[in-house]
């Protein structure tokens, strides 16, 4: 068993009631609600410019900032481990089910790491990883640093330290799934689709 | 930063004061790595709101 970590994006601000039955299901998941202003405009879908500080939304597929600019955006992350990322991602979407949370999207783990994450997914102890010549941290903090794990991802990465997985497939095929999942009721019937995997 | 600890929920909510975003975390997480996992998330969501320009 692998550690999975990945997020649900979710339609609406979650009640509270609903996040009283995820976390009664799922002790591994943590809900976040940002304010619109963190997705602004164009930013949907884009890489991180050079010399800002990651924001949550950097790595969306595009078309999943709030369209109503007054909406709150949130998601459920999840440090689940899983034999697979795509056993993880579904079994997160019951999950969700469960609390009757509509998913948006299933989309890459936030890109704010700590040391003892980039421990974690590199199999290190933090005191080690605290020795490498990491990129800057996004916040420099003493004793609890903060990184941007695309930056680390990609300089552990030239140094062959470390060798990126493609999660985006798995998160695609989650997140078009739910849509066909979204749509069934208004279809004649499914089975031509699926024998369209075949 | 605004912890609501309710002892009949499982989960507690850290709200930011300026935009009124929050996060909501396993309130019994085991010592090691979970709660490391926790405390990663908690970090994330305050170097978030650092933005929004009082001290959480």
């Amino acid at each position: 068993m692998r550690l999975r970590q990945f997020r649900l994006l979710i339609v609406g601000e979650p009640a509270d009631s609903a996040a009283d039955v995820l976390f009664d299901r799922a002790d591994d998941a943590c809900v976040e609600v940002l304010p619109p202003s963190y997705a602004p405009p164009g930013a949907a879908g884009s890489a991180p410019a050079a010399g800002r500080a990651p924001r949550a939304f950097d790595g969306l597929p595009g078309g999943l900032a709030p369209a109503d600019p007054g909406g709150r955006v949130a998601w459920v992350a999840f440090d689940r481990p899983a034999p697979t990322l795509i056993d993880a991602v579904v079994s997160g979407v019951r999950d969700l089910d469960g609390a009757g949370l509509v998913i948006a999207a299933a989309i890459a783990d936030d890109p704010l790491v700590t040391l003892e994450t980039i421990g974690e997914r590199l199999d290190r102890p933090a005191g080690v990883v605290r020795s490498w010549d990491l990129p800057e941290p996004v916040f420099a903090h003493p004793r609890r640093p903060v990184y941007d794990w695309t930056e680390v991802a990609r300089r552990l990465a030239a140094r062959r330290v470390y060798a990126p997985p493609d999660d985006e497939a798995t998160m695609e095929a989650v997140t078009l799934t739910l849509r066909v999942r979204e749509l069934r009721p208004r279809l004649e019937r499914t089975a031509p689709l699926r024998a369209l995997l075949c | 930063m605004h912890r609501n600890i309710d002892e009949e929920r499982a989960w507690l909510r850290l709200e930011c004061p300026v935009c009124r975003g929050w996060l909501g975390v396993p309130a019994d997480v085991p010592r090691g790595l979970p709660a490391e996992r926790v405390a990663r998330r908690i970090d994330a969501f305050t170097h978030r709101h650092r933005a929004c320009g009082r001290e959480l």
